[in-house]
C-alpha cells in the first residue's frame, strides 16, 4: 500500500499541463516520424517516464502489446499475409505511445487537471470535453472487465481461435452491452453536474493548485526537442 | 414553520412516454424527512428529479403544474443556483462522481460556486471531518467500499450547505451496516434543520429518521403513513402494496425444505486468494447440498463477491480446491457448469429481444427454442418476448438472467445481490423463482445485504468476515441473521 501512496504522491507532483503537452508530442511523434525507430525511441522514453512515476507494470504492458505488435506486423508483412489486418497492427502501434501520457493524465486527480486546463484559453465546453473524457476512461474500463467477465460465463470467449474465428460477433457481444452502460453513465454523471452547477458561467478557482516546478519544465523542453528532431529528421 | 418545497397539481410525462407522474400535490417544510415509496415504475426517482429541477430541464418532457422551492418557482431559477438550494446525492455513486478522487469530488461543487480556492480548500477539509472521511481524501473514489462512496456522495453535497437532500435509493448498495451509518448521517441533517426527501424501497433504517411515508404508484399519491403505521401494516396488506418491511426483527423464516440425507455436490476446500498483501479469500471450506439455497453474506468487501468469480471460475484462486460431484474442476473447468450473475445485469446482456438472449451463442434448433420459450415462460417473461432485454425492469432482468443460467444447465447458480434496488413485491417474485430452481435441484449460493429477501429464500447462511467464513449456520431466526449481518 505504501508503494501505492508514493506512486500517488509522484503523479500529484507533475503539472497536468506537462503531460498535456506530451501527450500532443506522442501525437505528433506516432504519425509524424520519418522512421519506426525513432517512434520505437519514443515509446521507450515514454515507458522510462511511467516507471520514473512509478507505473513500470502498466508501462511494460503498454510496451508488450507495441512490440507484439511490431513483430506480428513485420512477419506479416515479411509472409504477405493479409490475416490479421496490417492496417489493425499499424493502428495499434500508433496508439500506444498516445495512450502511455494519456494513462498518465487519467492518474492524476482530476481536480487538478480541471485546474490546468482552466489556465489555458480554452473555451469552458472545450475544457469540460476533455475532462469528461478523461472522466469517463477508467469508467469504461472497469464495464469492459464486467462485460469481458459476462462473456467468459456465457462462453464467447472460450478460446481465442474461437474469438478469431468470430471477430463480428465477439464485437458485437462487446459493443452492445458497453453503449448501453455508457449511455447510462453518461446521463447520470451528466445529471449529477449539472445538479452541483457546472454550467455556472461564474470564474472558478480549484481545490488544486497546477503550478510548475522546474521539473516540469526539463519534461517538456525534453518533450518538445525530441519530437521536433524526430518529425524534421 | 416554514414551508421549502410546495408542489401544486403536478403532472409529467416523458417524453413519447405516458404520464409518470399525475397530479401530485405535496407540501414539505423545514426540517421534515419525507421518504417517498412504492413500486418501481411508480413515479419516485421521476418526482425527485422534478424537485432537483432535472425534469423537465435535462430529462424533457411535458411537465404541468408549478414547483416552489422557499416560495419561488423553480422554472425562475438558472439550473446552476438550483444546487444552492438542493443537495443531491444518486443511487449509483460510481457514475455520480465527476473527480477521480475523494477530495476534488467534495470540491466540486464549491469550485463550481464561484468560491476560492481558500474557501474550497477550507469546505472540504471541514465536510470531510463531519463525514469522518478527512483520512480518505487523497483516495481514488473507485477503490472505496460502496459505504464510503456514499459518504463521499453526501459530502459532496453537504459542502455546498444546502437546506434541501435529495436521495434516490441511497442505501440500495449498502449492507446492514453502512445502512446504519447512512442512517446516523441522516438523523445529523435532520437535527441541523435540513430538509431530507429520500426515494427508498428498504425502510428499516428510516424508522426513526422518517416523518412521513409517501406511497406512490402509477404516478399518483396513493398513501401516506406515518412511520409507526408503516410500521403496523399486517404482512399481508404489506405484500399487496409492494412494500419492504419497516422492522426486521420479527420477519418469518423460510422453513428447510432441501434433502438434508443428499450426499454434498458442492465442495470447496480451503480456497485461498490475496490481492497484494490484501487477503480476500482465507481457507474457505464448505460444502453445498443439491436443492440448498444459502445466503452469503457480510459487510462490504469482506470477500464475497470474489468467492463467487472464484467458484465460477472467473478468477483463479491462489489455492486450495473446489469439487462438483467428487471432481476436482479447475477455474476453466468450473465456467458454465457454476454459473455466476452479476450485481449489474446490463453488463451481462447480449441480445436483440428475450428469445435471442437466451440462445445466444447456442445454434439455433427447434428443440432449443422450444426449451427457451418453456423457460421463459416459466419465469413469467413470455409476455415480454419480443422486447430489448434492455428494456426490462430489474425485477425482469434478474429473471432472465436466470433464464440464461437455465438455458446453460447451470446446476449451480451464485447470484450477486439480485435484489439491490427492488421493491418488495419484485423482491419476493425473484425469491419465489429462484426457491423454485432450488426445488428443481439447482444449488444456489445468494450474496446479499437484503436480509428481506435472505429471510424468504434461504435456509442456511455462509457469514464471511475480512475472506474468512467466520460461520456457517442454519438460518433459525431473522434475529440470529441480523446479528451476523449488522
Amino acid at each position: 500500500m505504501s508503494g501505492e501512496k508514493a506512486k500517488e504522491k509522484r503523479i500529484r507532483r507533475v503539472n497536468v499541463l506537462a503531460l498535456l503537452f506530451i501527450t500532443v508530442c506522442a501525437c505528433a511523434v506516432s504519425y509524424l516520424a520519418g522512421h519506426m525507430w525513432f517512434q520505437i525511441i519514443f515509446t521507450c522514453l515514454l515507458f522510462g517516464l511511467m516507471a520514473v512515476l512509478g507505473f513500470a507494470k502498466t508501462g511494460l504492458g503498454f510496451m508488450a502489446v507495441y512490440l507484439i505488435c511490431h513483430l506480428w506486423l513485420q512477419i506479416n508483412l515479411n509472409l504477405g499475409l493479409r490475416f490479421p489486418s496490417p492496417m489493425t497492427f499499424s493502428f495499434i502501434i500508433e496508439l500506444v505511445p498516445i495512450l502511455m501520457p494519456v494513462y498518465l493524465l487519467v492518474q492524476a486527480p482530476s481536480g487538478k487537471l480541471t485546474a490546468g486546463l482552466r489556465q489555458l484559453p480554452l473555451p469552458t465546453r472545450v475544457t469540460l470535453t476533455v475532462i469528461v473524457i478523461l472522466r469517463f476512461m477508467p469508467s469504461v474500463m472497469a464495464e469492459f472487465a464486467d462485460v469481458k467477465d459476462a462473456m467468459r460465463i456465457r462462453g464467447f470467449l472460450r478460446s481465442p481461435f474461437q474469438v478469431l474465428r468470430h471477430p463480428l460477433n465477439t464485437m458485437e457481444y462487446v459493443i452492445v452491452p458497453m453503449v448501453f452502460r455508457s449511455l447510462i453513465i453518461a446521463d447520470e454523471l451528466a445529471s449529477s453536474c449539472i445538479v452541483r452547477g457546472i454550467e455556472n458561467p461564474c470564474k472558478k478557482q480549484g481545490y488544486y493548485l497546477n503550478q510548475m516546478h522546474p521539473g516540469d519544465g526539463v519534461l517538456m523542453a525534453g518533450a518538445l526537442i525530441i519530437t521536433v528532431l524526430f518529425a524534421v529528421l | 414553520m416554514q414551508t421549502v418545497i410546495e408542489i401544486k397539481n403536478l403532472s409529467f410525462a416523458y417524453e413519447g412516454v405516458k404520464e409518470q407522474l399525475k397530479n401530485i400535490n405535496l407540501t414539505v417544510l423545514k426540517g421534515e424527512v419525507v421518504v417517498l415509496t412504492g413500486p418501481s415504475g411508480g413515479g419516485k426517482s421521476t418526482l425527485t428529479r422534478v424537485i432537483n429541477g432535472l425534469v423537465p430541464y435535462f430529462y424533457e418532457g411535458m411537465l404541468t403544474g408549478d414547483v416552489l422551492l422557499m416560495g419561488k418557482k423553480l422554472s425562475d431559477i438558472p439550473s446552476w443556483e438550483r444546487g444552492r438550494y438542493v443537495g443531491n446525492v444518486f443511487q449509483d455513486p460510481r457514475s455520480q462522481f465527476f473527480a477521480n478522487e475523494v477530495a476534488g469530488e467534495i470540491a466540486f461543487g464549491c469550485e463550481n460556486y464561484g468560491m476560492n480556492h481558500k474557501e474550497i480548500m477550507e469546505s472540504v477539509e471541514h465536510t470531510a471531518r463531519e463525514l469522518k472521511i478527512a483520512d480518505i481524501l487523497d483516495e481514488k473514489v473507485r477503490f472505496l467500499s460502496y459505504g464510503m462512496r456514499q459518504r463521499v456522495a453526501i459530502a459532496s453535497a453537504r459542502a455546498m450547505d444546502p437546506l434541501i437532500y435529495v436521495m434516490d435509493e441511497p442505501s440500495a448498495n449498502l449492507d446492514m451496516k453502512a445502512a446504519q451509518n447512512l442512517a446516523e448521517i441522516l438523523l445529523g441533517l435532520k437535527r441541523e434543520g435540513k430538509t431530507i426527501f429520500i426515494a427508498e424501497h428498504r425502510l428499516h433504517y428510516l424508522q426513526d429518521i422518517a416523518d412521513r411515508i409517501i406511497y406512490l404508484r402509477d404516478g399518483e399519491i396513493a398513501a401516506e403513513f406515518l412511520p409507526r403505521e408503516a410500521a403496523a401494516l399486517a404482512a399481508g396488506h404489506r405484500g399487496q402494496l409492494g412494500l419492504r418491511s419497516m422492522t426486521l426483527e420479527n420477519l418469518p423464516v423460510l422453513p428447510d425444505t432441501a434433502d438434508s440425507e443428499q450426499d454434498a455436490l458442492l465442495e470447496v476446500r480451503g480456497l485461498n486468494k490475496a490481492f497484494g498483501r490484501h487477503c480476500v479469500a482465507d481457507d474457505l471450506t464448505f460444502s453445498c447440498r443439491p436443492g440448498e439455497v444459502i445466503a452469503v453474506v457480510g459487510p462490504n468487501a469482506a470477500g464475497k463477491s470474489t468467492l463467487g468469480k472464484m467458484l465460477a471460475g472467473l478468477m483463479k484462486e491462489d489455492s486450495g480446491e473446489v469439487s462438483f460431484a467428487k471432481r476436482k474442476l479447475k477455474a476453466s473447468g468450473r465456467r458454465g457448469l457454476i454459473w455466476y450473475i452479476m450485481q449489474d445485469l446490463d453488463s451481462q446482456l447480449f441480445g436483440e429481444d428475450l428469445m435471442n438472449e437466451l440462445l445466444t451463442g447456442q445454434k439455433r434448433t427447434p428443440e432449443r427454442e422450444e426449451r427457451a420459450k418453456a423457460i421463459l415462460a416459466s419465469l413469467n417473461l413470455v409476455e415480454f418476448m419480443e422486447q430489448h432485454p434492455m428494456t426490462l425492469s430489474g425485477g425482469q432482468k434478474q429473471r432472465l438472467a436466470l433464464g440464461v443460467a437455465l438455458m446453460n444447465e447451470s446446476p449451480v447458480i451464485i447470484l450477486d445481490e439480485p435484489t439491490s434496488g427492488l421493491d418488495g413485491k419484485n423482491m419476493q417474485n425473484v425469491s419465489r423463482q429462484i426457491r423454485l430452481l432450488a426445488k428443481q435441484g439447482h444449488i444456489i449460493l445468494m450474496i446479499t445485504h437484503d436480509i428481506e429477501c435472505a429471510l424468504s429464500t434461504c435456509s442456511r447462511a455462509l457469514h464471511l468476515q475480512d475472506g474468512r467464513l467466520a460461520d456457517d449456520f442454519k438460518i433459525e431466526s431473522a434475529g440470529q441473521l441480523l446479528a451476523v449481518m449488522r
